[in-house]
């Protein structure tokens, strides 16, 4: 999918993340390219989460520098779109209004082209049409994932970040999350970051895999190459008990 | 202008440009509408000028299309580059939903249905407020047969809580209205020459009503939406499942140790609030009207008898059973997001001093009638 002479979108150099004393990211790189699909694993601490909102301008990071290849130079809002693990839409808004949330702040479009928007994205997602006047706490797990995908969709982004988008989802569910990732990604050529511990989900959806250890992306490449990796961890990882269970379906 | 339009005898073709983004698609969906078209007349849309578009203008083009259509004309659309074409394919293909109309009834018959739901749900509360406390007696009684599954650490934690650590701001609270009756009366009686009387305003609305109504509504305010809040979470992060899963019964190891130890606090803290008021309102009648304590104290006695003591102690307990019961009846009640837990919080502080009030009503009709 990517040949590595593109430039990229946004790339990542040199970064240092610390809490107090507690080094998470030391000297990291790493690139994220035009319209791939680039999954991140790591173990539990070792900084996925804090990478994503790193890059997003949620947390300022100790050093290094995040470069937006876009105009501007810089994180421009109406072109990222993010998944927050359980949705995080707002609980006293519809999921329509949840939608329109984005377009409501920057004004000047007429109430009904917003009511037509919110239902394509409600479309484009999945969701049923009843869901429009539902509050979030009156929707499932997933469809919960599926409004808060709609809603970073509400912009038309380019790029997508999602955070663990098939934590807590069944199989079913989950497959089908991935095939709706993959779906966007050809139809709108979405570039799309997604942290995940799922490895199905690794195998279906990404071009690329960035691994997190030893406070560095220690290889970033697609899981046939990183099945080969002698790395422990990789080894570990890809050729665990539960990977193997999980090429075996 | 978004549009520029030349019109020839049989064709009218509309040109757009440039990078056009949802913050365009309003004005776009006007311009387009304003076009005058007739029946049969044949339309192109060129986007040989236009670098990008976004699925709102998409969702605009596709729908003024069809209405055009609709109309009897002939749309075409010309040159637009792969990205727009693919998006309008997008839209095309995931444009079916409407947004399902929301259902608006006439404003009076809809004024008096949320008049009647309000309504079924106050007293729905209410019912279950009370068989709510119907559980929490039972297990009371359960509790007193075998006193050892009484919980003790809870129970003292609580009273810490709710009575030691609100002495500071039940105190101060008290000594203020104390003064200020003092202050206030004093003004007034002066002027018919009663000023001697402020020491019995003070005494008697102290003892009987001020000191345990504001310890009251200090209680509710400070533990008893701390309750609603702290089983609320629980009851979010699903604990309470848990409890009972695991065979504890959330109502004795939640609820009875809170609401003992309101009915133990509460008349304490009511005694302390008497103190801190009289005290109050006698540094206040020293020092504007030069009463010394001596004299005040003379007057104190004659002013009052102990009943007049009782007559406010004795209401601490039952305030403390319906703060309780109500705080922990809506910490209980919250279900699903936290915006729930917001809802109940308020409506527990509402309901107990509603409930404290309303309380304190009938029990002064009981001491009139009892001739108290």
């Amino acid at each position: 999918m990517t040949d590595n002479n593109q430039t990229p979108l946004i790339s990542v150099r040199g970064l240092h993340t610390r809490f107090g004393s507690h080094v998470i990211h030391e000297n990291l790189s790493l690139d994220i390219y035009q319209g791939e699909i680039l999954g991140i694993v790591g173990g539990s601490g070792t900084g996925k989460s804090v990478l994503l909102k790193e890059t997003l301008g949620l947390i300022t990071p100790y050093k290094g520098e995040i470069t937006f290849h876009n105009d501007q130079g810089q994180l421009d809002k109406t072109s990222i779109g993010v998944l927050f693990q359980d949705g995080a839409l707002f609980s006293a808004l519809t999921v329509r209004q949840n939608i329109q949330v984005p377009m409501r702040e920057m004004g000047g479009v007429a109430m009904d082209l917003m009511d037509d928007l919110a239902a394509l994205k409600i479309e484009i997602v999945g969701l049923p049409p009843e869901a429009a006047h539902k509050t979030p706490s009156q929707l499932s797990g997933g469809m919960r994932k599926r409004a808060g995908l709609a809603r970073a969709l509400s912009m038309d982004p380019k790029i997508v970040f999602l955070d663990e988008p098939t934590a807590g989802l069944d199989p079913m569910g989950a497959a089908e999350f991935d095939d709706l990732i993959l779906q966007l990604r050809n139809d709108l050529g979405l570039t799309v970051v997604m942290v995940t511990h799922d490895l199905d989900s690794l195998y279906r959806v990404t071009d690329r895999v960035a691994v997190l250890a030893e406070n560095q992306v220690i290889a970033a490449d697609s899981v046939e190459e990183l099945e080969k990796n002698n790395h422990p961890w990789i080894r570990a990882y890809f050729h665990g008990v539960r990977s193997r269970q999980s090429e075996e379906r | 202008m978004l549009i520029s339009i030349e019109q020839s005898s049989e064709l009218t073709t509309l040109g757009m440009s440039g990078s056009l983004s949802i913050g365009d698609a309003t004005a776009l969906a006007k311009e387009l509408a304003a076009i005058p078209v007739k029946p049969k007349q044949y339309l192109v849309i060129d986007g040989h000028g236009v670098a990008s578009i976004d699925s709102a203008i998409a969702l605009v083009l596709k729908k003024q299309m069809y209405r055009w259509q609709s109309q009897g004309c002939h749309v075409a659309l010309k040159s637009f580059n792969q990205q727009a074409t693919d998006i309008m394919a997008f839209v095309d293909k995931h444009s079916q939903y409407r947004m399902p109309p929301k259902v608006v009834r006439p404003s009076m018959i809809s004024v008096l249905e949320d008049i009647g739901v309000a309504t079924e749900k106050i007293i729905k509360n209410f019912t279950h407020l009370i068989a709510f406390s119907g559980l929490v007696v039972e297990r009371l009684l359960l509790a007193l047969r075998h006193p050892s599954r009484l919980r003790v650490t809870p129970l003292v934690a609580q009273l810490d809580q709710i009575g030691f650590r609100a002495l500071a701001i039940v105190g101060l609270i008290t000594f203020l209205i104390g003064a200020v009756i003092v202050n206030q009366g004093a003004f007034y009686l002066r002027q018919v020459g009663a000023d001697v009387f402020t020491v019995d305003l003070l005494s008697i609305t102290m003892l009987r009503e001020f000191g345990i109504l504001l310890t009251a509504v200090i209680v509710a305010g400070r533990s008893g939406s701390a309750f609603t809040a702290q089983i609320g979470s629980m009851q979010l992060n699903e604990e309470i499942d848990a409890m009972k899963t695991l065979g504890m019964n959330p109502i004795d190891v939640l609820v009875l140790p809170r609401i003992l130890a309101l009915v133990l606090i509460m008349p304490l803290l009511a005694f302390y609030a008497d103190l801190m008021g009289l005290l109050g309102g006698a540094l206040t009648a020293w020092v504007t009207l030069e009463v010394s304590p001596v004299a005040f104290i003379q007057r104190f006695e004659e002013a009052v008898t102990v009943s007049s003591f009782y007559v406010g102690i004795l209401k601490a307990p039952f305030f403390g059973i319906m703060i309780g019961l109500s705080g922990c009846y809506e910490g209980m009640c919250v279900r699903g997001s936290a915006e729930k837990l917001g809802f109940h919080t308020t409506r527990s502080v509402v309901q107990s001093i509603f409930l404290v009030i309303v309380m304190d009503a009938a029990f002064a009709m009981i001491f009139t009638a009892l001739d108290i």
